[in-house]
């Protein structure tokens, strides 16, 4: 059954009327995108910081902040992009920040999919060898690492990535190749830690 | 040691995850220490692929939707509250401005007149009255009279203000969805029926004089008094 409501469009209290209206109206447009770009905020921070608390914490920051300023993205078909650059820049901040450094969760450093290693040999090695990941990130340019977090996203495709992003899919392309590859350059020397997995 | 000549191309290769072609595919298949490091290459790749994989596609905690609607709510609570408070901050600050003019006018006007001071009651109705215009009424006025007086001026206040309170105003039953949709629509009606009317007036309308016919008045006929009826 559809809701009505009794409104005086001619009251003296138009004004405030209209603006809690407005109000309502954005946060019902923004509710219906909750849903789906929650988890795409939470992820991107997640791939900076790799701990769960604090990436919490980043996506609903960066989620109130997107409310508060949702009245002034024109182009509402870009909130996913605007998101993920508020969600990747507030983790950095955070990932800069001294205090949080100490208090990270390091049970991200077991992916969920890989063979799990059999001898306490092999789970040092892989820890060791995330963790030199974990550092191998840190130290890639902002905008290579945005593009290979959203790349390793799972449902995204690169021509989203490039809408995301908002440069070509050639640039992501080649952003994402250029990341890896710097990756494999700095983590080659521990390369020999994989092979006691 | 993978050949020199070949090692740039095995980790191109390997980084883009593509199957070696051409000329690199014939050389690994001959030379087995380019084989063994281009495999190694490729579990490198696969390495971190899989650390970035498990990093950022990690299940969203239940708790963090509730956690943002949360915030949404006190967000929208406090801005609603921010709204709500600055009128009232502001009527109270004219309030207290007004009163402190009254307060400081009325000062100055004892000191000027001392002996008014004196006379006057704070407790009766025409304390706040000036002089003049307390003695008039005083005076020529009896105090009924002009309790009535004052009293009919405070019940006109009244009702007018009431009126103005209360005058009807159009109530509209809509769906909620379209709330905003009737109030602008309301907004703009209001800010434009008057205009195409008054530009349509002045061009069609010519301004003419009205025309009333002379009054006509039957001539008066005035006969003196008789003596004895004049009183």
């Amino acid at each position: 059954m559809q809701e009505l409501v009794l409104i005086q469009p001619g009251s003296a209290a138009r004004s405030e009327w209209v603006r809690e209206a407005a109000q309502a109206d954005a946060r019902r447009e923004f509710e219906e995108r909750l849903a789906e770009c929650g988890s795409l905020a939470y992820r991107v921070a997640r791939g900076v910081l790799r701990n769960t608390a604090d990436a919490e914490d980043v996506a609903q920051e960066a989620l109130l902040r997107a409310y508060r300023n949702f009245e002034r993205l024109r182009d509402r078909n870009r909130f996913r992009g605007w998101l993920v650059r508020i969600s990747f820049r507030i983790a950095l901040d955070r990932l800069r920040s001294a205090k949080r450094r100490e208090q990270r969760d390091t049970l991200w450093s077991q992916p969920a999919h890989l063979p799990p290693p059999e001898t306490a040999e092999s789970i040092t090695a892989a820890n060791q060898f995330q963790g030199h990941l974990e550092r191998a990130l840190e130290e890639l340019p902002e905008k290579l690492r945005l593009v290979l977090l959203l790349s390793a996203l799972e449902g995204y495709t690169i021509e989203e990535i490039a809408a995301m992003v908002g440069v070509p899919i050639g640039t992501v392309k080649s952003r994402i190749f250029i990341a890896r590859k710097k990756l494999a350059e700095k983590l080659r020397c521990h390369a020999n830690t994989l092979r006691t997995r | 040691m993978p050949c020199e000549y070949f090692k740039n191309a095995l980790v191109e290769a390997a980084a883009t995850g593509a199957a070696p072609q051409g000329e690199l595919r014939a050389h690994l298949e001959t030379c087995e220490s380019c084989r063994a490091a281009f495999a190694q290459e490729q579990s490198l790749f696969q390495a971190i692929d899989s650390g970035l994989h498990a990093a950022v596609n990690a299940d969203v905690p239940p708790s963090l939707l509730p956690r943002v609607r949360a915030s949404l709510d006190d967000a929208a609570a406090a801005r609603s509250r921010w709204f709500v408070s600055w009128p009232v901050l502001a009527s109270a600050a004219v309030s207290v401005a007004v009163l402190f003019a009254v307060v400081v006018l009325r000062q100055n006007h004892i000191a000027r007149n001392p002996e008014n001071s004196v006379v006057s009651n704070p407790s009766s109705p025409l304390a706040s009255v000036s002089p003049e215009l307390r003695d008039s009424s005083t005076q020529a006025v009896p105090p009924s009279v002009s309790a009535r007086s004052h009293f009919s001026v405070a019940r006109n206040s009244t009702s007018r203000s009431t009126l103005e309170r209360h005058t009807p105003q159009p109530e509209v039953l809509v769906p909620r969805n379209q709330e905003l949709l009737l109030a602008s629509y309301a907004q703009q009606w209001g800010a434009r029926k008057r205009a195409p009317l008054l530009a349509a007036n002045l061009d069609d309308t010519t301004v003419t004089p009205l025309e009333v016919d002379p009054i006509q008045i039957d001539q008066l006929d005035v006969k003196p008094l008789v003596e004895g009826n004049s009183q």
